[in-house]
């Protein structure tokens, strides 16, 4: 469980390629990155894993169930926090009560239960997206740029929550066009440039320093 | 069935918060039910109407005497069968038929109008009608006898015009409440339409703006209560209608905001579509007291034919058989937005 299989995929939106021929294996249990700039494909490619969009050529196989938590949560900002974690909890196909408080407990929302989403910092906001995002107790993780818009505290805690899915024995796939702040935590990467997939390899134990190395090298090579 | 109620629920729930959504819902079909209370008289302008021979001797002469020579100075009338005079009569296309006598030219036998007794507004002022038609034949040195045969049951303005607030109601539900608050969710349809079908999207969207309609419409039957004034009865015809008439007013309403991609200016036009209905179908005013030329647009509004189903079955009690074409017409009208409308949101759903 957990695998990811993309092969050949691709996406366009009329004469806009978005996602051209990705292939990529994703090993189940692994944090995968995608990097690249913006306008690259990455949230086009995680949507189309998501079940949000359709490829327009190409297939994937997912082993297991995915959980989404998008770039700009996606969430009813007149309710609470709670009520969205019951609303969304309520229509997940899978997931129990034990899961969702764990999930809870880990994202640090016990205190936050009753307050407005709408009313809530950026930083905790993209907390219970990812929160929402997992109710389902899902084998696949999928989190779009996650750490985009936080302060160094909200980037902290994010990657907390991704070292939590991991001991869970998740498969966590990340885009992020800062991939600095996933040094040390990323186990692959996946450099994406107009649609592609300009390099892959393994980054397991590496550093900030050497993955944005890496990065900046492969997309030398493109230009 | 869960999920249903999860989404309704929620819907439940973004209402309840909302203090101008609450107040609009509450509160306004208290005041159409004072307003409509009031409604005292109108003089009918350009009414449709029939003429018909009173007997097979009725001379062609005569009847276009009657017909262009004097009623046409004061309504919109069109020579039929006796039998089609009655069919239009019920179904309100005519509002009233004159029967011409045999040598009314010569100022011989009896002229006699024939007005529904349930078509309130002009039933109450058929005694207008006789002094016009007096006048108007007066002016030709005529002073033939004219007689006034109300036919059907006598209702009260506020029972002609109670399915019209019904209308409204439902339009508001299915035109602005529903639709307004879909756009307002752009962001969060996304990851529900990823928990749940696309069918079980919308008929938690149908299902919650029937429920709404419902409560507006109880909340108007009490109001009206409590004045001690009658509505309208609550039969299985009427009931279809009001049923298939809010689900088509809801998909028409999402069909408008998901075909325009949930975009702000698809509220507007929801807006521009609820005026059109609310000033044409017969809401506020029947259609045939509108200027002629503005008569024909009712015609191509499926709520016109709605409402005329609503106040035909639930105030004259009339049968289903002379208004199957009616009822077609709705029927196709849901099932044409229904079928529009599950299109444009799998058009959302896969971007």
């Amino acid at each position: 469980m957990g695998e990811v299989v993309i092969q050949g995929v691709s996406r366009c939106f009329g004469r806009k390629d978005a996602v051209r021929e990705v292939s990529l294996r994703i090993p189940s249990g692994c944090v995968f990155c995608i990097a690249g700039p913006n306008g690259s494909g990455k949230t086009t490619l995680l949507n189309i894993l998501a079940g949000v969009l359709k490829q327009t050529e190409g297939r994937f196989e997912v082993k297991g169930s995915v959980g989404y938590a998008y770039q700009h949560p996606k969430l009813w900002e007149e309710l609470t926090v709670k009520e969205n974690i019951l609303f969304f909890s309520n229509l997940a196909e899978r997931g129990d009560e034990e899961w969702v408080k764990k999930v809870i407990e880990e994202m640090g929302l016990g205190g936050l239960l009753d307050e407005n989403v709408g009313e809530l910092s950026s930083g905790t906001r993209k907390r219970v997206e990812v929160a929402v995002g997992i109710l389902s107790n899902p084998d696949v993780i999928l989190l779009d740029e996650p750490t985009a818009g936080l302060d160094a505290e909200a980037k902290r805690r994010v990657i907390e929550i991704i070292k939590f899915f991991k001991k869970e024995g998740k498969t966590v796939i990340i885009t992020t066009h800062q991939l600095e702040d996933f040094g040390g935590v990323c186990d692959r990467l996946a450099v994406l440039n107009e649609g592609r997939v300009v390099s892959e390899r393994d980054v397991r134990g590496l550093g900030r320093e050497e993955l944005m190395r890496i990065y900046t090298g492969s997309m030398g090579k493109v230009k | 069935m869960a999920k249903l109620k999860t989404l309704i629920g929620r819907e439940a729930v973004v209402i309840w918060r909302n203090a101008v959504m609450l107040l609009l819902i509450l509160f306004l079909p208290v005041a159409l039910g004072l307003v409509f209370a009031t409604f005292k008289e109108v003089i009918p302008k350009s009414t449709p109407a029939s003429v018909i021979p009173e007997t097979p001797e009725v001379s062609e002469a005569d009847m276009r005497f009657a017909t262009y020579s004097i009623l046409s100075h004061f309504c919109s009338p069109s020579i039929d069968s006796r039998e089609d005079a009655f069919r239009k009569l019920s179904r309100e296309e005519s509002y009233f038929v004159v029967s011409v006598p045999a040598g009314m030219r010569e100022g011989k036998g009896v002229v006699r109008v024939y007005v529904d007794s349930s078509l309130t507004p002009l039933a109450e002022v058929s005694d207008y009608v006789v002094e016009v038609l007096k006048y108007e034949l007066g002016q030709v040195g005529f002073h033939t006898e004219i007689v006034v045969e109300k036919v059907g049951r006598r209702v009260m303005p506020i029972e002609y015009f109670a399915p019209g607030v019904v209308l409204l109601v439902l339009s508001i539900a299915g035109l602005l409440v529903i639709p307004f608050s879909t756009v307002k969710e752009q962001e969060v349809i996304p990851r529900v339409l990823s928990s749940v079908s696309i069918a079980q999207f919308i008929t938690s969207k149908l299902i919650f703006s029937l429920l709404l309609a419902l409560l507006q419409v109880a909340i108007f039957f009490i109001t009206e209560s409590v004045l001690e004034l009658p509505v309208m009865s609550i039969n299985p015809l009427s009931v279809f209608i009001f049923f298939i008439t809010s689900l088509a007013l809801t998909s028409s309403g999402l069909l408008v905001v998901f075909a325009m991609k949930l975009s702000n200016v698809s509220r507007h036009v929801c807006s521009l579509i609820f005026g059109v209905v609310v000033a044409f179908s017969g809401t506020l005013y029947p259609p045939g007291f509108l200027p002629t030329y503005l008569q024909q647009i009712p015609k191509v509004i499926p709520t016109y034919y709605a409402l005329t189903l609503l106040r035909s079955f639930g105030v004259k009690g009339a049968e289903a058989g002379i208004f199957m074409d009616y009822m077609l017409i709705v029927a196709l009208w849901f099932i044409l937005s229904f079928i529009l409308l599950y299109y444009f949101v799998r058009r959302f759903r896969d971007g």
